[in-house]
């Protein structure tokens, strides 16, 4: 029971900085005139007859910064790719649920499933620009890929995308070069890029740091803080630092031995400086997981 | 715990409703077939096919365009193709196997298993007489061929792989080369080599290591391929655990390769079982059971086929047909075999 006390004091001040670092940064959702996000009701994911993600139901308000957290195998990874439509790949997948973009459900009969990924863009957890392409025609990969016309010069759109993704000024004299050259926190930076050119409503982050360096992380993190202006943004994270930093809204996944099913979510400062069950507690303050 | 009461769904699967007008606009795409067949100086089987094709394709397009727009009737346009490739592909086996099936069906009686040869002769009526000899003698070829090209492939594959030694270009040619020689010169090798300079005759095993050239190149290439396939960082997981080369391919990438290789004994054997011409000169002949590969002759499926078409009479060419028929259900039941007992199930969650 010492222990715990001791560990219980260690800990505290860091919980305090955590949720210090996400009050600078609180805003009201839907500020931005993005339409009405992207809502999650009762969503459930089976993989064959195992039951990962149990009865999830969240908003991701227009404009807002939602990062999901948890162990890993709580189903955030999972929860995530439902809201694209990237888990039916899976050939045993099964979901129940609703997933709402802009009020209409995106698992609706009769939807466009390429025009939801389009509005509704991804980036991995592993850097993957196509190895075949030279760095500029990754960015404008989306174009082609999804058949888009664009009205304006391909060059501005590059340098735009490229510019939001923090890589320009990197990048800006090799455009024509493979992009299996750039570091992993480039391509990283470059695989948002890419994701930016078909201007999605939402973009889904499936830990897209957890394999680079803190400078490359710092960098991406910057992106989001900008991205977030003019998109809605679901982040998944190990990092707690990197959710207080850069979300707006933090929910918890735990799996305690059955399915995963989301504990709470909240304003993020609330979640890291006063959250409402035990167990997130437990996991923001580092005592497990 | 809570217990979900939420039943699974795929709302990403065809629905019956989705379905009712892709089979109309097929139906309707046959009907059309017939009927511009029927009026237009187009006949034949083919232009009933290529015009269903194109009608029933065409209708696709149609309903995707108006359900999903111009960049989803593409997508079923491309669909369309792929299904009609694989048709066009596959239609040839199907027919083959059918024909075999229904010819080889007529020599086909219990006695046929157990059998052999020496009560009977090509002309025999067809309840006389069966193929014992030839089951046991292509098996005989297969296992032996087999147990003389695997260890030898395998290796070569590894040598290629793992070893990179100074004569990889030159044994990867020879590879290459070797799987371009014509069959019946890897008969007529043995032949000249070992059975013309010596004493020995024509018996399994000679009619084996002629199988044997044959196989080495087939399961070679396709071990390489699947070696290569093995991720380098397991092997340098094991050799950071302080193996050695020897302990780190036998312990972790020959077992992570497994299924593959077992893939490669399959297209191997699958090259052999059915070849004719290397037996001519190395099998010897003989109409019943030789349980010794290593002298006498031996029969073999293959070859009991080949005799058949050349005794020319009718019921030599049914006997033909039905040898056809057994070797391919020795081949499916060795292949099925090797995929139950070869493949490890991998636990999904």
């Amino acid at each position: 029971m010492e222990t715990r006390a001791k560990m219980s004091t260690e800990n505290s001040p860091q919980t305090n900085s955590l949720a210090g670092v996400a009050a600078a940064r609180v805003r009201e959702p839907g500020t931005a005139p993005l339409g009405s996000g992207l809502e999650a009701r009762g969503v459930h994911a089976w993989f064959g007859s195992h039951l990962a993600l149990e009865n999830v139901s969240l908003d991701f308000a227009a404009g807002t910064v939602t990062a999901l957290i948890g162990p890993s195998g709580c189903g955030k990874s999972t929860f995530i790719r439902t809201l694209n439509r990237m888990h039916e790949f899976i050939p045993s997948a099964a979901m129940a649920g609703e997933v709402l973009l802009d009020g209409k459900d995106i698992y609706a009969a009769g939807t466009d499933v390429t025009r939801v990924r389009l509005q509704i863009g991804m980036v991995f957890q592993k850097p993957n620009p196509f190895p075949s392409m030279t760095i500029g025609e990754n960015v404008l990969a989306g174009l082609k890929l999804a058949q888009i016309k664009h009205d304006g010069n391909k060059d501005d759109l590059l340098e735009e995308c490229l510019t939001r993704a923090g890589l320009w000024n990197e990048v800006k004299d090799r455009l024509g070069a493979h992009a299996g050259g750039l570091s992993g926190g480039q391509q990283q930076r470059l695989c948002i890029a890419r994701s930016l050119a078909v201007n999605p409503k939402v973009l889904l982050m499936d830990e897209p740091c957890s394999a680079l360096d803190p400078g490359s992380t710092l960098r991406i993190e910057d992106t989001i803080s900008q991205l977030s202006k003019t998109m809605t943004i679901v982040i998944v994270t190990h990092n707690m630092q990197q959710a207080a930093r850069v979300s707006d809204y933090t929910a918890f996944f735990l799996a305690d031995g059955g399915p995963g099913q989301m504990i709470e979510v909240g304003p993020t400062n609330e979640m890291f400086s006063r959250p409402k069950d035990q167990r997130t507690e437990n996991y923001v303050s580092g005592r497990f997981g | 715990m809570t217990t979900t009461t939420v039943a699974p769904r795929k709302p990403w699967k065809a629905t019956k409703a989705d379905l009712y007008p892709v089979f109309g606009a097929l139906a309707l795409a046959a009907i059309l077939d017939y009927a511009v067949v029927a009026v237009t100086p187009m006949k034949g089987k083919l232009a009933y096919v290529l015009l269903f094709f194109i009608f029933g394709a065409g209708f696709q397009m149609a309903l995707k365009w108006r359900a999903l727009g111009r960049r989803a009737a593409v997508d079923s346009l491309a669909a369309s193709v792929a299904i009609a490739g694989a048709v066009i592909a596959f239609t040839p086996v199907i027919s083959l196997l059918l024909t075999t099936i229904v010819k080889g069906a007529k020599g086909i009686y219990p006695g046929f298993f157990y059998h052999d040869m020496s009560v009977a002769n090509y002309q025999s009526p067809l309840n006389q007489g069966g193929v014992v000899q030839a089951i046991v003698g292509t098996l005989y070829l297969i296992i032996l061929a087999t147990a003389i090209s695997l260890p030898l492939s395998i290796l070569t594959a590894l040598y290629l792989t793992e070893i990179r030694g100074k004569a990889s270009g030159f044994i990867q040619f020879l590879v290459q080369a070797m799987s371009g020689i014509p069959s019946v010169v890897a008969g007529i090798f043995i032949y000249s080599a070992l059975l013309l300079t010596t004493s020995l005759r024509g018996s399994t095993i000679m009619a084996a290591l002629a199988l044997a050239i044959l196989m080495i190149p087939t399961v070679t290439r396709t071990a390489q391929e699947v070696l290569l396939l093995v991720p380098q960082d397991l092997r340098e997981a094991g050799l950071a655990l302080g193996a050695t080369q020897w302990k780190t391919v036998a312990t972790i990438v020959v077992p992570a390769a497994r299924n593959g290789l077992i893939t490669a004994v399959i297209l191997g054997v699958a090259r052999i079982a059915g070849e004719t011409a290397p037996l001519l000169f190395t099998l010897g002949v003989s109409n019943k059971i030789n349980w010794n590969p290593f002298s006498g002759g031996q029969s073999a499926l293959p070859y009991y086929v080949w005799s058949g078409l050349g005794d020319g009479t009718e019921l030599g060419i049914d006997r033909a047909w039905s040898g056809i028929l057994v070797l391919l259900m020795l081949v499916l039941t060795l292949f099925v075999v090797a995929r139950v007992f070869g493949t490890r199930k991998v636990k999904i969650k």
